[in-house]
């Protein structure tokens, strides 16, 4: 019941923000040179069709009122189509965002699977060489850019060693193996970084953990240190742990553009790329209206979860 | 046989040229049933043995030299390294704040049936039935509720109480009770002090009772042990140091109590403060500090009987009559 609760408040807490974020997306865009009417009918259309094409994709209108239109239809499913295409956006959306989703769950994983082992270690092992080397690595690993690692990682693991494919033609839909495959050095460039945030963070709350009082007394109990570190430290360790890795979630989509590009994957983030170099307003809107509210629901896992790991929090 | 037997025990922390040195040959036994008072003031090294015994110091930051047997078994080998698991040693320890000792995040359920299962095997069946037990043995109302709480939720006496119960479960032989009522109020305190005395009364558990206020041990100890700046510098039965005091430390702990004819003035104090681990004090330790040193007082101490049962670190402990008070 008090989940349910927490849950309910945290998506009426979600709304504002939700609608924050579209409304300044969508003054933004319009604030971008260029007039999707001339993107439309071209250089050389006559006034009367600009103002006819004006006039269908309601560009007419005053802003306040194409924003809630917008926004009024967003929430019921229908993102509008695009000027491009004519096609409707949910479905463009929606047959680009599985590979997205893939990529920014791998990349998750990777991160997890990096950062915590390592930040539970280096954490046991403070002040030692071995912490030294591995603080030292996460520091320069949160200063890698996505984009050159991502670079790396072609040039070496797809382009000399061939143990991956190269850049681009990559679809989940025809080839999910092959896609899954070809996902894994894109995974590798997006998630490392976020893996070596996830093992400082790890790594400073285990050695707050670690010197406790009630550790000490876990020890004078005579639970062995495999207990007292990978279940009590741990758990008590799991707030900055999941805070981090709801941050990253955001962080991951950011990226997730960029890295979409280097290696030519055609998921939300490179529509979003093409969406803007065509003016094609109402697609941008989507993808953001997508990305804020998987970002949402991401932080509303995250209060949940607090919720459920420390019973003090009410 | 003595049920726990040190000699000799030193602990040095730090390494090379910074090393101090906190514990100098503390000697000491507890008979079994035994409850024993380790009284000093704050850096008089109680809690470093209590902790040295539970091998509770940070191997990385500490060495421990000297011998211990508990109960037949060799705490340490040579190299100050364990011997025997620590799950395996019949001893526990009740720390002084109950506010951060207990695991926030998980039940009282939980980490008491946890204690039972490293400590006594049991499975999960057997390890509820006996939590329940001991929560109900230290005195804790609704044994049932209280397992699904968590350590928040219950007052300082509770998770104290709790602690108690923790201790219990390790089923030990000797219990190391460091300040455990320091934290909470006068009440209460009185209330765990019974409780400790009758749990040792009732299992026959040996209890070391590490504390600064003589009126607790006067109420709940058979012996006492009072340290000063790492050394022991007195022992005896209770009652009798009580009442006539064989080191002049003793007598100024016990000159320090409030007592209802000194109402109104002030009270005693020691001047100076104990020596930080790592000075040196040539001759005995307390000079300093003593009201009644001599040149005699610059050779070092040795503890001398003074009885069959007593013990002092003065020479000059035969020649004046320390100021006790009546129990």
């Amino acid at each position: 019941m008090r989940i349910l609760r927490v849950v309910g408040t945290c998506l009426v807490a979600a709304i504002p923000t939700l609608i924050l974020a579209t409304l300044i997306v969508f003054m933004l865009q319009r604030l971008i040179p260029g007039d999707p009417a001339v993107a439309i009918a071209g250089e050389y259309a006559t006034p009367e069709n600009l103002e006819r094409i004006r006039e269908e994709l309601g560009l007419n209108q005053p802003l306040i009122m194409q924003y809630l239109t917008w926004i009024g239809n967003a929430f019921t499913g229908d993102l509008g189509t695009s000027f491009q295409t004519g096609e409707s956006i949910t479905a463009l959306v929606m047959q680009r965002l599985p590979l997205t989703a893939l990529l920014t769950l791998m990349a998750l994983l990777v991160a997890i699977l990096v950062g915590l082992p390592t930040g539970v270690i280096a954490a046991q092992k403070v002040d030692t060489a071995f912490d030294r080397f591995l603080t030292t690595g996460a520091t320069f690993g949160i200063a890698i850019p996505n984009f050159w690692l991502g670079m790396m990682l072609i040039i070496v693991f797809a382009l000399n060693l061939g143990w991956f494919p190269g850049p681009g033609g990559v679809s989940l839909q025809d080839d999910p193996a092959g896609a899954l495959r070809a996902l894994v050095l894109p995974a590798l460039a997006l998630g490392l970084v976020g893996g070596a945030e996830i093992c400082r963070q790890v790594r400073s709350a285990m050695v707050e953990s670690l010197s406790t009082d009630y550790v000490r007394t876990h020890r004078a109990k005579g639970l062995s240190n495999r207990s007292i570190v990978w279940k009590h430290a741990l758990k008590n360790s799991s707030l900055p742990f999941a805070t981090i890795v709801g941050l990253q979630v955001s962080r991951l989509i950011g990226g997730a553009v960029v890295v979409e590009a280097v290696f030519g994957l055609s998921g939300i983030g490179s529509l979003a790329v093409e969406a803007t170099n065509q003016r094609d307003y109402g697609v941008i809107q989507a993808v953001v209206f997508v990305a804020a509210v998987i970002v949402l629901l991401t932080n509303l896992i995250v209060d949940v979860s607090y919720r459920l790991l420390d019973p003090r929090i009410r | 046989m003595s049920l726990l037997t040190v000699e000799g025990l030193r602990v040095h922390f730090g390494h090379g040229d910074t090393q101090v040195q906190a514990l100098h040959d503390v000697d000491l036994t507890i008979e079994p049933g035994e409850i024993v008072g380790l009284v000093g003031e704050s850096g008089s090294g109680k809690t470093v043995t209590s902790l040295a015994l539970m091998g509770l110091l940070d191997p990385r930051s500490s060495r421990i030299e000297g011998r211990a047997v508990l109960d037949g078994k060799e705490l340490w080998d040579e190299k100050g390294e364990r011997k025997t698991p620590r799950h395996e040693i019949p001893m526990a320890m009740v720390f002084q704040e109950p506010m951060t000792a207990l695991d926030p995040v998980f039940t009282v359920g939980y980490q008491l049936m946890e204690t039972l299962k490293v400590r006594r095997g049991m499975d999960k069946r057997a390890a509820r039935a006996e939590a329940l037990s001991l929560l109900d043995a230290v005195g804790i109302s609704d044994p049932k509720a209280r397992m699904k709480a968590y350590p928040h939720e219950l007052s300082g006496g509770m998770r104290q109480r709790v602690m108690i119960a923790i201790a219990l479960a390790c089923d030990p032989k000797l219990l190391i009770a460091d300040e455990p009522t320091t934290a909470v109020d006068v009440t209460i305190q009185a209330q765990l002090l019974d409780l400790i005395k009758k749990l040792s009364r009732e299992r026959g558990m040996s209890v070391l009772f590490v504390t600064h206020d003589l009126g607790v041990v006067s109420e709940t100890c058979d012996r006492m042990i009072t340290m000063y700046a790492g050394r022991v510098v007195e022992r005896g039965p209770v009652k009798e140091v009580l009442a006539a005091p064989g080191h002049p430390y003793t007598a100024g702990l016990l000159a320090a109590l409030p007592s209802p004819e000194s109402r109104g003035g002030r009270l005693a104090t020691i001047p100076g403060r104990v020596p930080p681990p790592g000075d040196v004090v040539e001759g005995c330790i307390f000079r300093p500090r003593c009201p009644y040193a001599q040149d005699e007082c610059r050779t070092e101490q040795k503890l001398i009987a003074l009885t069959d049962t007593r013990e002092v670190r003065c020479i000059r402990s035969r020649e004046i009559d320390f100021e006790g008070v009546a129990s």
